[in-house]
């Protein structure tokens, strides 16, 4: 016999997973309408001159790419190229080798001539034991750095310490970068000095391929997972990161590509040794300026300005994506005491919340509602309607706002034929059914194993290796 | 007892499926913009090239004149697209681009056309081909939309077209007074401040340019346009511009973030000056001490000024000294006559620490130093 209490603790757990999917679903609809008319004034407006006579007047910002590199043999040479071939007069490349295990950094001194120097020390940033810092024989303005194993965010450090310019760029080791991406985003910094911090849309290089002078033929990937991943990034990082942006409640600026002020990070201490560095810095950076009463504005460019290769098997996809949970919830639990502080202004009282309930507790709060509906069902108080209620709520309206962002995705990259627009609405179609419910368990998993920030390994394939 | 939920699931079932329905009208209404700007700029990019034959046919031609001239609003966008890429590189050809311009009045039709529209897609997309244009006579406009009695957040634009309506030392001098005005509070950054300083100044001569500066410097701007103004000279590349940096230097050398701008666009203009050297190198402000020690043996290559900066080896502040050593690496100065140097002039410094290190790395950087 079910206790009169259960039924009730029940039913609450149903209003509150009917709260929290209404809010999802509203929040990624608000995300989407709020970001089209900003993206179609970005649209309209990306062709300006503007930056040509920025190109020509000299006047740029220059900037430090930051390349933190942990076995990425299959990659790394390519990558490091594409970076070495950017529309941009001044900028230096300083890949961190850190401590890979693979032969990372004997592909390096094979394809860029690395040549041994001794460095001038001055580190201001603690890390892990430089081993021998190298410069290219090609390239002037390539430097490569071989530590010892510390993690991203200890090799992030490294690089700071050693680059020469007030902005730098963190850059993922498998990640193309857009010619024009580094004049996009200073112009940014030199528009508006406020800016500590900008990102751009970040495109999946999967089943596409590039020329060396990074146009790209875009393909459709092979497997379901990594063309799920393309809808995802629509949805959450196209839409999401826009409308942010547009509040000035951004706090993810994405460690495959952001620009970053040094000065700021350099008083803050740089990078902390956690899951998710980049949205732990950005947060540390913002509350350092709210503290101090420091006007700043972090960015995001609805343009795509680099390509990154999204884990194409599905146990490479659930570790990055228990990752990214595990970081989400250390990050909310290291700054928890912004959580609704209106003296963090926008992001004490929205983001942080946001990411709270919409984000973090997501997961948890639709496993419970989801066994629940169940077991109501079975015990006879609720009725079928309900259950076709909950079916439309959590799949049909998935279903239609995957759609939409992949809309989204298609207006500002024109290029994919009409079979594989079809292919990718019949994708999102299933999405809810299959990818979703996995990628919900594993997050849950990693909500309560947090502390165990293992950031495990994934399988790279050789960039264009899908090309015909 | 059990919670009637029969009303509230109906409620909620009709909002679902209103929503639904949204979400579905809404792909829709995306696929029909999407088709409809993707044409929109088809037909403009063919106008666009349209234009771009005509004004190239024209260049041959001593007469500006077109037939028939640009009338539709969908002619003075594709003009007006067609000019901004044209390459303008002499001030023949930048007046001109401006003549035609004026002719037929391209910058005040795109104003009008600004000014009835709604959408702010549209205005946005309309002021940057305003400001695309080599150059405007839209003053007025711009200066509303700057000091925000338009709406819309247009600033960059349009104080970028702003910029391109300049023509002489007064409106220069207007325009420089607005920028400090308005660059505060729209946190305008050091780099775009310069870019549009190098606007105004591209197409003045260096005699205006001379003029512009002697009236700002007796007037009370902002000292953050002075600096601005000695980045973006800099700029130019140009020996000529001599005059006018040393005339800002010795009304403003007291101010140490002048003094190393200074430097710098010494540097960039390839100018030589060892009496301007002498002067600063005595300095002890670190931001001048910074710039002169990366640039200081580019400017003057005299002994005793080499001398001079290789004292910076020994200097408190570690870019001070690294900025020596990268400079003494790139003009290839020989290790033995940096040391040979610190042996006569500075006995007692050469068991510096920071100096036996740079030399214990000095050759094989040397050697190598691109």
């Amino acid at each position: 016999m079910i206790s009169h209490h259960f039924i009730l603790i029940l039913l609450l757990s149903q209003i509150i997973y009917l709260i929290n999917l209404v809010a999802t679903n509203l929040t990624s609809m608000l995300f989407i309408f709020y970001t089209l008319p900003e993206i179609i004034v970005h649209y309209f407006t990306e062709k300006s001159g503007l930056f040509k006579s920025y190109i020509r007047s000299q006047t740029h910002i220059p900037v430090s790419v930051l390349v933190p590199a942990y076995n990425e043999e299959i990659t790394v040479v390519n990558s490091v190229a594409s970076l070495l071939n950017i529309d941009f007069s001044e900028y230096e490349v300083i890949v961190i080798n850190d401590g890979s295990k693979d032969s990372t950094l004997e592909r390096l001194i094979e394809a860029f001539r690395l040549y041994p120097i001794p460095t001038i020390p001055y580190l201001p940033l603690s890390h892990a034991p430089i081993r021998q810092v190298y410069r290219s024989s090609i390239y002037n303005n390539l430097t490569v750095v071989d530590k010892e194993n510390g993690g991203k965010a200890d090799a992030l450090n490294v690089g700071i310490n050693l680059s020469h310019y007030p902005i730098f760029c963190s850059l993922d080791a498998d990640t193309i970068l857009e010619r024009d991406a580094l004049l996009k985003t200073t112009l940014l910094f030199a528009q508006d000095k406020s800016i500590i911090s900008a990102g751009g849309y970040i495109g999946i290089s999967n089943g596409s391929s590039f020329d060396k002078n990074h146009n790209v033929k875009l393909g459709l990937p092979s497997t379901f997972n990594e063309r799920m991943q393309i809808v995802e990034y629509s949805r959450g990082f196209l839409a999401g990161r826009t409308f942010w942006s547009a509040i000035n409640g951004l706090l993810i600026v994405s460690g495959a590509f952001g620009l970053f002020r040094k000065d700021l990070v350099m008083k803050i201490g740089g990078y902390r040794h956690t899951t998710g560095e980049d949205f732990d810095l950005v947060i540390r950076m913002r509350r350092y300026c709210y503290d101090n009463k420091i006007p700043h504005k972090v960015s995001f460019i609805s343009d795509i300005m680099c390509w990154t290769q999204a884990p194409s098997d599905f146990q490479s996809l659930l570790k990055q994506r228990s990752r990214w949970q595990k970081g989400l919830v250390e990050c909310l639990f290291y700054n928890k005491k912004m959580i609704f502080n209106p003296r963090y202004g926008i992001i004490g009282l929205f983001t942080l919340p946001y990411y709270l309930f919409i984000e973090a507790l997501n997961p948890l709060i639709t496993f419970l509602g989801s066994i629940t509906v169940f077991l109501l069902y079975l015990a006879g108080y609720i009725n079928q309607d309900t259950i076709i209620l909950f079916f439309m709520l959590e799949f049909v309206w998935g279903m239609a706002l995957n759609i939409f962002s992949f809309w989204l995705k298609i207006f500002i990259q024109h290029s994919y034929p009409f079979n594989i627009i079809l292919k990718f609405i019949l994708d999102s179609m299933i999405e809810p059914f299959y990818y979703k419910p996995m990628i919900k368990m594993e997050q849950l998993i990693a909500t309560f194993t947090f502390l165990n920030s293992d950031w495990g390994e994934i399988k790279r394939q050789k960039i264009g290796e899908n090309d015909d | 007892m059990t919670p009637n939920t029969d009303t509230i699931i109906e409620y909620t079932k009709l909002a679902i499926l209103f929503f639904f329905s949204v979400s579905i009208l809404g792909i829709f209404l995306l696929f029909i913009i999407k088709s409809t700007i993707h044409r929109y700029f088809y037909v403009l990019n063919h106008q666009k090239d349209i234009w771009s034959k005509r004004l190239k046919a024209l260049d041959s031609k001593k007469i500006l004149s077109i037939e028939p001239p640009p009338k539709t609003l969908k002619d003075i966008k594709g003009f007006a697209m067609a000019i901004a890429q044209k390459e303008i590189v002499t001030p023949l050809e930048y007046r001109r681009a401006c003549l035609l311009i004026r002719q037929y009045s391209i910058d005040s039709k795109l104003v009008q056309a600004y000014q009835s529209t709604y959408f702010k897609y549209r205005k946005a997309f309309l002021l940057s081909l305003l400001a695309d244009l080599p150059c405007n006579r839209e003053q007025e406009f711009c200066k509303d939309i700057i000091f925000g009695k338009n709406s819309e957040d247009f600033y960059h634009f349009a104080i970028y077209a702003l910029s391109k309506s300049v023509i002489d030392i007064n409106e220069a001098q207007e325009f420089l007074e607005i920028l400090s005005q308005t660059a505060s509070e729209n946190h305008l950054g050091t780099h775009y401040s310069q870019l549009l300083i190098f606007t105004i100044l591209k197409h003045l001569s260096i005699q205006k340019r001379y003029s512009l500066v002697e009236k700002l410097l007796k007037s009370d701007i902002d000292i953050l346009i002075i600096k601005y103004i000695v980045e973006a000279l800099g700029r130019f590349q140009n020996r000529e511009l001599k005059d006018i940096l040393l005339m800002i230097y010795n009304h403003h050398c007291k101010n140490p973030e002048i003094v190393s701008r200074t430097i710098r666009s010494f540097f960039l203009c390839k100018i030589q000056s060892c009496n301007f050297i002498k002067d600063v190198i005595v300095r002890q402000e670190i931001p001048i001490k910074i710039v002169c020690a990366k640039f200081g043996l580019d400017i003057c290559s005299s002994e005793d000024i080499f001398i001079k900066l290789i004292y910076y080896f020994f200097d408190k502040n570690y870019y001070v000294r690294r900025n020596i050593f990268q400079a003494c690496l790139r003009h290839r100065v020989e290790q033995d006559k940096i040391i040979y140097i610190v042996n006569t002039n500075f006995p007692e410094k050469s068991s510096d620490k920071f100096f036996q290190d740079m030399m214990s790395i000095y050759d094989i950087q040397r050697i190598t130093f691109k």
